[in-house]
């Protein structure tokens, strides 16, 4: 064991392996901080470049964007309402108002330490009991999955702040969306209204973006007097003490568990993740009001679970060659190039390019905070310029970035449209995020149900005496109720 | 005065350039092909087995072709939406799809038209073979027919997406067997995976290539091979023609370009492709994947009669399944 440690150190802590890390987290960062790149696409890419490279080098360097790119996204999504890669969908919600409040140092400090931590838990974890966690983790059917995004779900209750119903018809909007497309059990089209632009469904990235970043234009450029913002000169990352850090410990723990634990499923990645982690952060909160209010909290949540998620998503790849997310899948290419095959083989064989790994990625992790100050602090320039300027400007980046995620043309005229539907939102006081969470966590709740139910013949029983599936129900059904029952007027801050 | 000598000697140096390219290849280069980017679109996400191997056979055809090469990956809706944008572009070889018997579904569906495309080549054939995982009962196809036959419908296979390939070999599996079963789709091969390791799922339909780590661990069991011959790999397990259920089945891969590109076009791009297939880098990464097993390539003649012949055999396991009564 000793030995196998000693050989992997060596592998890494070289000066080329490190370089090759290093550059591999920035341009992580950078290609998740660009709407319409992301480190899905970013490995791809490289995996050419890695058939020149050894195989330590080469998983080195596509691990490092994996982890890079998952939180790079948050970039962009705090600093312009436009999440820049998929994995920072849910740190909009606060992220974005944080910045609006003048804390957008803040705000990328508590996401670049959050994602730190969250990366390094993960890393931890899967170096200790992979093989165990694997295991587990295919004990885990429909039911569960279903279980899981039911939950994340209710959290469309606790975040109706002012009005469950609002909430309530937002999230059923976002569900009924999700189900535009061709039909994942039986093939057939439904709401593509005959035609083929919709046929491959509402992509939720254009969603969002649409949403949150064209609807804000829209709603501001109908002010007059430009609103007056808080901007500093000079914005740069300003990381939170020790002390804030350790206020949320509980918050971020449970982040990183349930990120962990969701990337190791296969089927569900870092976006999942994100959602429930910040659906967690919720319902777990003493002032769940106060979410989407621009908290450090909403921005803590989905950054932990989501960076967490990367080392989870490593788990079954390495053991059981079964991929945890899209990017691990792309990272596959990368063994095969070198002629390996990800799997209990190679794990058996090769431990000391498993344990390279694991280093790379606990490095790759540490780095990213450095790399992610960088990043921030060019980006950051751009909050400087005036909203008149800055809004149009980031209609483009938003447009870019919508095209970018799967180069269809149709999803320009989503974000447009929900670009709309967000304005009107916001006008009549709709709140935006059930729409969100309901849109992306809807195709996950219906296949596993439908799935499921067709796998136990149609008997619900299935679903609810299956211990775990049952208790994660439960636990959705007590915290709907616990919402509604408390829901006595109370004092909300306007936002 | 001047002008009159360098056009003949243009002239020239362009007919001898000509009869060079035709010393070296079969296939003449067309004139001013190619002098830009070739862009080859996949309708599968990054990292799945149709983009690993369009991705492996465009890093020599760089090199043979000397311009850069994108890939573009744009998923969704069964491919008809990579379908419609190929269409969208003008039929000169600057655009190059991925065609899948998905198209073939498609057009059977009414979805898109596979007409519209001009064959290029084939490239792969891969191997259906059906697995159990090693916990499971069913130590032989048959300890699976007898426990399907003895309860009717119980029986749980898995494969990609609904209306799939994957599908339709199961369906006809059962059908020849007489036997009733329930299909499960995921949406990704990993996810089938998983289940079936689980044991959430009886039987597992897969290309060996993706799961080759998980069966070199016994952690996966084949079953039933529908390859014409026994595989070299895999020399104890039966195939479906020596147990009397004639299907000879296996994803193929190859490319197309929109109808209407000039021949000359087609016919280079498919020389130039059947030598990347030749390709030491690609021969690696086809051997790795397993899928040198069968022989794959087609020419574009050949490629278009073999859809035909496809499009006539899944037309009729759908109408046999009743898929296309309900439409």
């Amino acid at each position: 064991m000793l030995d196998i440690w000693l050989g992997a150190i060596q592998n890494i802590f070289n000066l080329t392996t490190l370089l090759i890390i290093w550059g591999g987290v920035l341009l992580g960062v950078i290609l998740g901080s660009v709407p319409g790149l992301n480190s899905t696409m970013g490995t791809a890419l490289l995996i050419p470049f890695t058939f020149a490279m050894s195989p330590v080098n080469g998983l080195a360097l596509l691990s490092a964007v994996y982890c890079g790119g998952t939180y790079g996204g948050s970039i962009s999504a705090i600093l312009f309402n436009v999440p820049g890669a998929p994995e920072a969908s849910a740190t909009v919600f606060d992220g974005y108002e944080m910045a609006k409040k003048g804390k957008a140092a803040h705000a990328l400090g508590y996401a670049v330490i959050c994602s730190c931590i969250g990366g390094l838990f993960s890393v931890v974890i899967m170096t200790l009991i992979s093989p165990l966690l694997a295991g587990v983790a295919l004990t885990f059917s429909q039911p569960e999955y279903f279980a899981l995004a039911i939950t994340a779900l209710t959290l469309i209750a606790s975040l109706g702040g002012k009005g469950l119903k609002k909430a309530a018809i937002a999230g059923v909007f976002g569900l009924l969306m999700a189900t535009v497309g061709i039909d994942p059990m039986t093939s057939d089209p439904r709401f593509t209204f005959g035609g083929k632009a919709l046929i491959g469904g509402i992509n939720f990235i254009p969603a969002i973006i649409g949403a949150f970043a064209v609807g804000e234009i829209l709603a501001r450029s109908e002010s007059k007097t430009e609103k007056k913002e808080v901007f500093l000169s000079k914005i740069s990352t300003k990381l939170p003490r020790i002390k804030e850090i350790l206020k949320m410990k509980w918050l971020v723990l449970r982040s990183a568990i349930i990120g962990t634990w969701i990337g190791i499923l296969p089927g569900v990645g870092a976006t999942t993740a994100a959602f429930v982690g910040y659906a967690e952060a919720v319902r777990w909160s003493k002032h769940p009001e106060k979410f989407g209010t621009g908290i450090p909290e909403g921005i803590a949540g989905p950054e932990t679970a989501n960076n967490a998620a990367t080392g989870g998503a490593m788990v079954p790849l390495l053991t059981l060659g079964i991929p945890g997310s899209a990017t691990t899948a792309v990272i596959i290419g990368g063994f095969l190039v070198h002629g390996l095959q990800p799997g209990p083989m190679l794990f058996m064989n090769q431990p000391k390019l498993m344990y390279s790994i694991f280093i790379a990625m606990f490095l790759a992790n540490v780095l990213m905070l450095f790399a992610g100050l960088g990043v921030a602090k060019l980006f950051s320039n751009f909050r400087r310029i005036r909203y008149s300027i800055l809004g149009p400007c980031i209609f483009i980046f938003a447009s870019i970035g919508s095209y970018g995620i799967r180069n269809d043309v149709t999803d320009l005229w989503i974000m447009f449209f929900f670009g709309v539907v967000g304005y009107f939102m916001k006008k009549y006081n709709y709140p935006i995020a059930p729409m969100i969470i309901g849109l992306v966590l809807g195709n996950l709740t219906e296949i596993s149900l439908r799935r499921g139910m067709r796998m136990a013949d149609y008997n619900l029983s299935a679903f609810l005496f299956r211990p775990i599936a049952g208790v994660i129900l439960l636990i959705a059904i007590v915290s709907i109720l616990y919402s509604v029952i408390r829901k006595k007027p109370k004092v909300i801050e306007e936002d | 005065m001047k002008r009159n000598l360098i056009t003949p000697f243009f002239v020239l140096t362009l007919v001898t350039l000509c009869f060079m390219s035709f010393a070296w290849s079969q296939a003449p280069k067309p004139k001013d092909y190619p002098t830009r980017a070739i862009e080859v679109v996949v309708q599968y996400g990054a990292g799945g087995g149709s983009d690993i191997f369009v991705r492996s056979l465009m890093m020599p055809a760089r090199s043979q072709l000397k311009v850069p090469i994108n890939v573009t990956n744009l998923t969704g809706g069964a491919g008809v939406k990579a379908s419609t944008y190929v269409l969208s572009q003008p039929a000169d070889g600057y655009t190059i799809y991925n065609f899948s018997p998905e198209q073939l579904i498609n057009t059977i569906f009414g979805r898109e038209n596979y007409k519209e495309f001009a064959p290029l080549c084939m490239v792969q054939q891969d191997q259906s073979i059906f697995y159990v995982r090693a916990e499971s009962p069913f130590k032989t196809i048959q300890d699976v027919i007898k426990y399907a036959k003895e309860n009717p419908g119980k029986l749980q296979f898995t494969g990609t997406t609904a209306a799939s390939p994957d599908e339709v070999i199961i369906m006809l599996f059962a059908k020849k067997a007489g036997i009733k079963v329930k299909y499960i789709p995921f949406d990704a091969a990993p996810e089938t995976h998983a289940a079936v390791l689980g044991g959430h799922i009886d039987i597992l339909h897969e290309e060996p290539g993706v799961i080759m780590s998980l069966i070199e661990a016994k952690k996966l069991r084949p079953l039933i091979a529908f390859t014409e011959k026994r595989l070299d790999k895999f020399p104890d397990v039966p195939t479906g023609r020596e147990l009397g259920y004639d299907i000879t089945m296996g994803r193929w891969r190859g490319l197309c370009v929109k109808k209407g590109t000039p021949q000359e076009v087609i016919n280079y791009l498919a020389d130039v492709f059947k030598k990347c297939s030749q390709d030491p880098s690609y021969k690696a990464i086809e051997k790795a994947n397993l899928l040198d097993l069968r022989p794959g390539w087609k020419g574009p003649e050949e490629y278009g009669k073999f859809w035909e012949e496809e499009y006539v055999r899944y037309k009729e396991i759908f109408d046999e399944l009743g898929y296309l009564k309900k439409k």
